[in-house]
């Protein structure tokens, strides 16, 4: 029985098998489709067996809770309904409570602080030497910022008294160059300048006038 | 033949991509709703593997040196055979993703080198794997018509086939990091490496010219 002609170089060979070699023939092609199907299947239901649902490929069962919340600038990401939410202030526990109430960051905003000099027009001049205030020392602010203390090179006026320490807020500051710091946010009422000390003559001399200092502005004493 | 077992295999694998909590997936456990995908992962392997058997059955037909081995029709039955169904499950491998819904592969993807928007020279190595294996395949009946000389140059293209598969096996698998799968990658290699040497270096099968007419046995 023929199976098969092929031709090499321009030769024609035929080729005769028997029947049972026919049939070996087929019978092994079957036999190789057939296992070809059978190690598709054995394959398949051994990947099947050998799965377990994986979060990490399976973004609908991982959900966002495996995932640390994505918030930026107040605002946080939600994976259900697919939108940017903007935080919100956690309601207050109640007084009962024990523990205080979660502090919730609404929004965060850069702070950008301006400084702004202006001039202000020298005090007159005390006809005892610098003021009294020269030693006031630089950290009684309020806000507790540690300028530089300022040094002075007046003289000692020794036959000057000295006057009591300066208050401690509403004193203006006084910058060395005879300008101010000023700060142009918050506006805050001006400053009320207390009376003068009683005091030792001479009396001190009368504060300048200065814009107001905001509770955060680092305070800052010179001697003129 | 192969038209059957070619709609069988894909078939079969159509089954599970079309019907993944149908009537196929549910005889297996835990398939659920990725039937297709775990379908796809089986034909790729098992496409593998068939392309192997018969790259190796080519080059034990080819060298003398095993004909003691296995008959020599029996091994062209088994190179034939086995080179054709790797070509089938390698279609139907590629073919199972499209209705899958989760790794969203198109008919582009699959089918057009370079087009896959999943690791595109890895997937475009395997879509030229298949591409290649089945030119050498099914050059099998064309053989007469493209000459010998033709059809043994287009034959060597099954190396080139084989080393996609196992690169595009290697790096976009996602069985491949299993041991087992690993040293079957292995161990097949070696034993290409062991045939091609043997075949390159040894005895080449000694051709029989048969004057027409002639009966052999």
């Amino acid at each position: 029985m023929t199976t098969g002609e092929t031709t090499t170089t321009g030769t024609t060979m035929t080729t005769k098998r028997s029947a049972a070699q026919q049939v070996k023939f087929f019978g092994t092609k079957v036999a190789m489709g057939g296992s070809a199907v059978a190690v598709f299947l054995a394959l398949w239901g051994a990947v099947a067996a050998g799965a377990t649902p994986d979060a990490s490929w399976e973004p609908d069962a991982a959900g966002p809770t495996d995932e640390a919340p994505i918030v930026q600038d107040g605002w946080q990401w939600d994976a259900a309904q697919g939108e940017w939410v903007m935080i919100e202030q956690a309601e207050e526990a109640p007084a009962a409570a024990p523990a205080p109430a979660p502090v919730v960051i609404i929004e965060r905003q850069p702070v950008y602080y301006v400084t702004q000099y202006v001039e202000v027009p020298a005090p007159a001049p005390v006809k005892q030497g610098a003021p009294a205030a020269a030693g006031t020392p630089a950290s009684e602010g309020s806000s507790g910022a540690t300028w530089p203390a300022a040094r002075s090179e007046a003289p000692p006026a020794a036959e000057v008294p000295v006057a009591p320490k300066a208050p401690p807020v509403e004193v203006p500051p006084a910058s060395a160059a005879g300008y101010a710091a000023v700060l142009p946010e918050p506006v805050a009422p001006a400053p009320v300048i207390p009376a003068p000390a009683p005091a030792p003559a001479p009396p001190p001399p009368p504060a300048p006038t200065a814009p107001p200092k905001p509770a955060s502005a680092p305070s800052k004493s010179k001697a003129s | 033949m192969w038209l059957f077992f070619g709609t069988f295999v894909i078939g079969g694998a159509a089954i599970g991509a079309t019907a993944g909590s149908g009537w196929a997936a549910r005889l297996l456990p835990e398939a659920g709703a990725h039937g297709a995908w775990y379908a796809s992962r089986a034909a790729g392997v098992a496409s593998y593997l068939f392309l192997w058997i018969g790259l190796a059955g080519g080059l034990l037909m080819s060298s003398a040196w095993f004909d003691g081995l296995v008959g020599r029709a029996r091994l062209l039955a088994i190179h034939q055979s086995a080179s054709i169904a790797g070509v089938f499950l390698g279609l139907g491998h590629g073919l199972v993703l499209i209705p899958d819904g989760w790794t969203q592969f198109g008919l582009t993807d699959v089918l057009v080198p370079f087009a896959s928007y999943y690791e595109r020279p890895d997937v475009a190595l395997g879509t030229i794997s298949l591409y290649l294996a089945a030119i050498v395949s099914f050059s099998f009946w064309f053989r007469s018509a493209i000459g010998t000389a033709l059809w043994r140059w287009v034959h060597r293209a099954a190396f080139i086939a084989y080393a996609a598969a196992l690169w595009h096996g290697l790096r976009v698998g996602t069985d491949s990091s299993e041991p087992w799968l690993l040293g079957l990658y292995l161990g097949t290699s070696l034993v290409v490496i062991f045939a091609t040497t043997v075949r390159l270096t040894f005895l080449k099968a000694p051709r029989k010219r048969v004057a027409p007419g002639a009966t052999v046995a």
